[in-house]
């Protein structure tokens, strides 16, 4: 390289440098963005940044109660792949995942695509099912606890009442039937969400497009399989990965219901965390099994995320 | 005062160059529209002018300033848009003294210039009024209010009339002429309709694929197109451009239509063209014409006989398309009488108002 | 429509069944609320005598310090919502017009933290705040409500502000407005729709939320908390618990009947679908 071209090299070093700083298209800066985002980063980076590392940091901690936490490497982890009660809580948040999803999403698009066939007259019963979506989980919690309760609930004095004494059951305290109950109610919340979403997507249908299919003698049910079905996939698509989510990190309803009970047999990874690290002050144990609800969350939602991402 | 140049202005998104190079004078107090069909580039050269688009290279001034580094607000200029860009939430005086109340005007002073620019178009009654409870007549008026109001040296407008039925725009059109007769100020208008640039120019500036193609008066845009697209693009009904080549018959040079008919060549092109060479013969309506239906003719005239194809009344005139060898040629009839497909009749070809385009550089003879 | 095709009875009387089972647990809560605790040791729904009395209602306010919890439940989520209303606008007008390095990195982290269990800012979050003295104050859970809220909110507004007309920001920037100004008084004055959508779920949201409230408060907890805490005494009297539900969601569930169709925009949101 001669002594002449070490001005150009330098210069295109610069360029190159300031291009990093130069989004695409040669556009101007506008430096004020960092004004307008800074307090909505800052609060963004203390309220789940700063947690998010932080838990991931402190799932490699040995830190219980109150005190010194030390350095612990992967051994939390280790422990956790074989504490049997982290393995009833991963079989459990499967179970619970997966029925109050495939349960909350088919009845809510099954609603959905009936009443797409008569909007006007189901409209009071679908605004009375989407209502349980704006109650509360606990308040949820306790008027399933009020259903299931032993002595007056409404399913054991309804038994009692039609002569099947014998069938009248302490629902939540078996596991089993603990289970089933949990998922009826928050199947019973998270309806609402799948109805929504897939009814947005069938009034969206143009009515010109289901006029049409009558006019050509379509049946009810052809108009259903046929224009109904389609239209409401993307809605339903929608509502799979909300409802999953929801589920996923799912704390509130279990709190106000059973408590992770009986005998853990309602303890999902979500719940389990809370239990070790603050019932039992197991911060680091508890932490790392946080991080493992977080990987399931994140591979869960990939999907989502890539939709999200390609949108921009 | 204002005058405008543009040196060596080009625009890049991101790879893609849309502006290549464009250079351009404008006299103070002049009116320029640019032209060109849609996505040549005129709103982005006027936004660059705005500074609403950044510079990718080249320069712009406006009067002895060189602008590209300043905010809009410091470059003395306003802008009237096309869908008007009226602030929905604020009333017709609100609108129109935004700019002022956001330099720190008075409030006096801006009371006093907001009612003198209502005045002047006519606003008073509609003050306040929202956006959405006006015409869209009155949201035009409103938006070139906004613009007066600020007392620019340069005004930009980017297809303000584009949005009206065609009445008033008619009308619209007139007024903005009646405004800069009044103002005297630097204006550059862009529109893709030739008709807007033919009526309200000083220079029109045509554009075409982020080139300028050429820059003249009206007339002289008319009269003395560059190139096939100026021709074909400033007139209407466009000129009609039949294929052939120039042979020689006898001693003058001709040009015979690709499987048509021989034509002269207009006498002050015989010295520029070449045997053999490709060409494009270019053809207004209004210089041919049925025999007996043409307007006086001043030099010299060819006549020929021609099959009618296909006609199309229009009132005071006829337009007669005619097959010459594989082109169309559109023949204006005045005083029109009765007309039939498959007719055969004379026509004559005004010679003078004719011209002739390269074919492979697409430029004109003349030049 | 009508005239082309009369809509057959079954899809009604079927929805109209179903939306029992999702009625039934409302009666129930209602009744349990009206009636005297021994009258309904049989079932709510057994009428064989039926007293109506607001005694519940009354004695509940002297039970638990339920007003108190009303009042902490208004405070929370409405300086929450207030919050998300007033940042998320920011957020979204950077992303929607401005250029700056490191623009799809910030937007993309942000936008997609949506997924983020609650779970994950208990540990740390708890000892941040007992550390600066924050436990019991309302502010330990207001300010993470708001962050998390940043994730769909700076993305709900952000898409509606994309649609935006950019020939109005072009002529505020004409007007002589910088960015700061252009979004003070031209956008924000245009965009009170997603924000009333952002402000109303999250209203929704933060009324509705145990976990963060029951571990960072101790005096000043919300309703939810007290809820927990009415039917977790030992022996309870259901009467009262009744009431307590009904207090906790009536708020939130007539909001969220009310704005039916921001929830619609929300949750077709989250998906990264344009409402
Ligand atoms: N922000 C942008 N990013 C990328 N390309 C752009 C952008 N703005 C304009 N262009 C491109 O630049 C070219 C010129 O656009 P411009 O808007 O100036 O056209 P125009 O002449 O005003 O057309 P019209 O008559 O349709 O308004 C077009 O090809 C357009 O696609
Ligand atoms: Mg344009």
């Amino acid at each position: 390289m001669t002594a002449l071209d070490r001005p150009s090299v330098g210069k295109s070093v610069v360029a190159y440098v300031a291009s990093w700083f130069k989004p695409a298209g040669g556009q101007r800066q506008d430096w004020v963005a960092y004004v307008l985002l800074a307090p909505v980063l800052l609060l963004f980076a203390l309220g789940v940044l700063y947690p998010l590392f932080e838990t991931v940091r402190v799932s490699f901690l040995d830190w219980t109660g109150l005190g010194r936490p030390k350095p612990a490497g992967i051994e939390n982890y280790t422990k956790l792949i074989s504490d049997p009660n982290f393995l009833n809580a991963l079989k459990v948040t499967l179970t619970w995942t997966v029925a109050t999803t495939f349960f909350s999403v088919l009845f809510g698009w099954t609603i959905a695509l009936v009443s797409g066939l008569d909007a006007k007259r189901t409209l009071v019963f679908r605004v009375a099912i989407f209502a349980a979506y704006g109650v509360s989980e606990v308040a949820s919690g306790v008027i399933w606890l009020g259903i299931v309760q032993p002595d007056f609930g409404l399913i054991n004095s309804v038994l009692r009442a039609i002569g099947l004494d014998q069938w009248a059951y302490p629902w939540l305290g078996d596991a089993n039937t603990a289970m089933v109950v949990l998922v009826a109610a928050y199947v019973w919340t998270q309806t609402g969400l799948p109805l929504l979403t897939c009814y947005a997507a069938i009034v969206a249908i143009p009515r010109s497009q289901i006029e049409a299919a009558y006019v050509d003698g379509a049946s009810h049910m052809q108009v259903l399989r046929h224009i109904l079905i389609p239209y409401s996939l993307p809605g339903l698509k929608v509502a799979i990965f909300l409802v999953l989510l929801n589920s996923l990190k799912a704390f509130d309803l279990i709190h106000a219901m059973t408590e992770g009970g009986p005998v853990r047999g309602t303890e999902t990874v979500g719940y389990f965390m809370f239990k070790e690290a603050v019932v039992y002050f197991k911060q680091g144990y508890g932490a790392a099994s946080t991080v493992v609800l977080l990987l399931a969350v994140i591979v869960v939602s990939i999907p989502l995320i890539r939709e999200r991402s390609s949108d921009t | 005062m204002a005058s405008i140049a543009l040196n060596n202005l080009v625009k890049e998104f991101g790879e893609t160059r849309v502006l290549h190079s464009i250079d351009l004078d404008i006299k103070d107090g002049e009116f320029v529209v640019f032209v060109g069909p849609s996505g040549c580039g005129k709103s982005t050269t006027l936004r660059m002018v705005a500074g609403l688009e950044s510079v990718s290279s080249g320069e712009i001034r406006i009067g002895d300033r060189e602008v590209s580094g300043l905010a809009p607000k410091d470059r003395g200029i306003s802008m009237v848009f096309q869908d008007y860009a009226l602030y929905p939430h604020m009333t017709v005086r609100k609108n129109l003294g935004f700019g002022l109340k956001v330099s720190g005007t008075p409030a006096a002073e801006i009371t006093q210039k907001v009612d003198e620019a209502a005045k002047m178009l006519g606003l008073e009654q509609l003050l306040d009024r929202k956006p959405k409870q006006l015409s869209g007549g009155q949201r035009q008026r409103v938006a070139m209010g906004r613009a007066i109001v600020r007392s620019p040296e340069v005004y930009l407008f980017d297809e303000p009339l584009s949005n009206l039925d065609a009445k008033l725009r008619t009308q619209m059109r007139s007024e903005i002429k009646r405004l800069h007769k009044k103002v005297r100020n630097t204006i550059i208008y862009v529109t893709h309709d030739q008709i807007e640039a033919m009526t309200m120019a000083d220079r029109i500036v045509v554009m075409r694929g982020g080139h300028i193609e050429q820059v003249g008066t009206p007339s002289e845009l008319f009269k003395s197109p560059a190139n096939v697209f100026v021709a074909t693009f400033i007139g209407s009904p466009p000129m009609a451009m039949v294929d052939g080549e120039i042979v020689k018959d006898g001693a003058s040079p001709m040009f015979q239509a690709a499987n048509g008919p021989l034509l002269p060549i207009p006498a002050r092109l015989r010295d520029k063209v070449k045997v053999g060479q490709k060409v494009f013969y270019g053809i207004r309506s209004d210089s041919f014409s049925p025999v007996g239906h043409s307007l006086p003719r001043a030099g010299e005239v060819h006549q020929m006989s021609c099959t009618v194809d296909h006609v199309e009344p229009l009132g005071a005139e006829t337009l007669i398309s005619v097959a010459l060898g594989n082109s169309t040629v559109l023949s204006k009839m005045f005083n029109p009488t009765e007309v039939d497909v498959d007719e055969t009749r004379a026509f004559e070809l005004e010679l003078d108002a004719c011209y002739l385009f390269d074919k492979g550089t697409e430029q004109s003879l003349d030049l | 429509m009508n005239d082309i095709y009369k809509p057959p009875l079954w899809p009604m009387l079927l929805i109209g069944v179903v939306s029992l089972i999702w009625v039934l647990p409302l009666i129930g809560i209602i009744m349990t609320s009206i009636r005297p605790e021994g009258e309904t040791l049989k079932g709510w729904w057994n009428i064989e005598e039926f007293t109506l009395t607001l005694e519940a209602w009354r004695e509940v306010w002297v039970n638990y310090p339920l007003w108190d919890a009303l009042w902490n439940s208004i405070k929370i989520a409405g300086l929450s919502s207030l919050g998300s209303i007033l940042l998320a606008p920011m957020g979204a007008y950077a992303f929607a017009f401005l250029n700056f390095p490191g623009k799809k990195v910030t937007f993309l982290l942000l936008v997609n933290a949506f997924v983020i269990p609650n779970q994950i800012l208990i540990i740390p979050l708890f000892t941040l705040w007992r550390n600066v003295g924050l436990i019991d104050n309302i502010f330990s859970v207001i300010i993470p409500f708001v962050a998390l809220s940043m994730a769909w909110a700076v993305f709900l507004v952000r898409n509606y502000l994309v649609d935006f007309p950019r020939s109005l920001i072009d002529a505020a920037h004409i007007d002589g407005c910088g960015h700061v100004r252009t979004f003070w008084s031209v956008v924000l004055p245009n965009a009170l729709t997603p924000m009333a959508a952002v402000g109303i779920l999250q209203f929704m949201w933060t009324w509705n939320s145990l976990m963060l409230p029951m571990l960072f408060l101790r005096e000043n907890i919300p309703l939810p908390v007290l809820l927990t805490k009415i039917k977790g005494t030992y022996e309870p009297n259901w009467d009262q618990v009744a009431v307590a539900t009904i207090i906790t969601s009536v708020i939130p569930l007539l909001i969220f009947l009310y704005f039916q169709k921001y929830f619609a925009a929300g949750a077709s949101n989250q998906s990264g679908q344009k409402g």
